[in-house]
């Protein structure tokens, strides 16, 4: 596939490298010509240097044969606009974009990018995971969905322990996905019992997040 | 109407000036430091914004959702492209306008339903019309 990167930061940078070694064509685009000479460096001549949202550079870097644009600068605004342009204008199939501002996230798949990465929520839900006593996760919003997908830790002393899934009553939008236990994902079915220290992908709502929360953890009477 | 501008520049100073004359309330959301400043045109009465954090915010500071129109008028397409389309798809403004340099661009901004303004086309325009007298 034929990739264009707009933004050569570290995420740009990172990105290519891992596109360019399975196999793919890669150009990354940045105003910045020490940037561009970064990537040069250890890539060979993937770089163009332009702004990523100007009509006649994307037409240089042939955006119109491109499969993918992933625009990766540190401004929503840049990168909604490579997006929309890319999309609009060159009908490239796929745009992704980084969130800078997590409020912005709903921005973007409001405005046609097909995948808004929120770095920032990422970061946290990482941070979030590490700290004791906050054990459940965000890991993804599901696009065009009010759903999420969450990972929990089922604590030792929780009245779930034990049971097969049949009879854990889950909120109605929730349900787990998959229950990892030493390390080996396990697909759950109705007679699949919670383990201590099991780890618990859910699909779940804002709203019910709390709830689920509760009910896989609630200590047994 | 209550209209809310974005931008510092010659073309907003005198743009307020003018819409004021026209007994409009206006509010100027000034998120470039180091923009054009307006002596003599007189800024008294006009609520000023000053803000350099996300669009989305400044505008919600700027109580963007009770006006009637919003106008994006900094000297960055994409910051205008940007926070026309929140105006017009998150906060439903009747009228918006974006000053958008790049004609191609600004033809894109059109067929995706905003209300483009491109000077550089527009003095393109004028230059040719005089080329050809």
């Amino acid at each position: 596939m034929y990739i264009i990167i707009v933004g050569c930061g570290r995420v740009g940078r990172g990105l290519a490298q891992t596109l360019l070694s399975v196999g793919h064509e890669v150009l990354v685009i940045d105003r910045n010509s020490a940037r561009c000479d970064l990537a040069r460096e250890g890539m060979g001549s993937v770089a163009l240097e332009g702004d990523g949202c100007q009509v006649g550079v994307l037409r240089e870097a042939g955006i119109s044969r491109a499969d993918i644009l992933v625009a990766t600068t540190g401004s929503d605004e840049d990168n909604l606009a490579a997006c929309q342009l890319a999309k609009e204008l060159f009908n490239v199939p796929t745009t992704m974009a980084i969130v800078n501002y997590s409020q912005n996230e709903a921005l973007y798949e409001l405005l046609g990018v097909d995948m808004a990465v929120n770095a920032t929520q990422l970061i946290l839900s990482t941070l979030e995971n590490e700290i004791v006593g906050r054990p459940l996760m965000h890991l993804i919003n599901l696009r065009g969905t009010d759903r999420r997908v969450v990972s929990l830790h089922i604590p030792a002393d929780a009245a779930v322990v034990g049971k097969p899934l049949s009879e854990v009553v889950l909120p109605p939008n929730s349900f787990i996905t998959l229950v990892v236990r030493e390390g080996e994902p396990l697909l759950p079915d109705e007679e699949t019992r919670l383990g201590s220290d099991d780890e618990v992908l859910a699909v779940t709502t804002p709203a019910e997040e709390d709830m689920l929360w509760e009910t896989l953890t609630e200590v047994a009477p | 109407m209550r209209i809310c501008v974005m931008g510092s520049s010659i073309l907003v100073a005198f743009l307020i000036q003018e819409l004021r004359k026209e007994g409009h309330q206006i509010v100027h959301v000034a998120s470039e430091p180091g923009g054009y400043s307006s002596p003599g045109l007189g800024e008294e009465g006009v609520e000023k914004v000053v803000g350099d954090g996300p669009t989305l915010d400044i505008l919600r500071h700027a109580s963007i959702e009770s006006a009637d129109a919003f106008l994006a008028l900094s000297n960055d397409d994409n910051r205008n492209a940007m926070a026309a389309q929140i105006a017009q798809r998150l906060f439903n403004i009747p009228k918006v306008v974006c000053l958008i340099q790049e004609p191609e661009r600004a033809e894109v901004y059109g067929r995706l339903g905003l209300t483009p303004v491109c000077p550089t086309s527009a003095a393109v325009e004028v230059i040719q019309g005089v080329l050809r007298r």
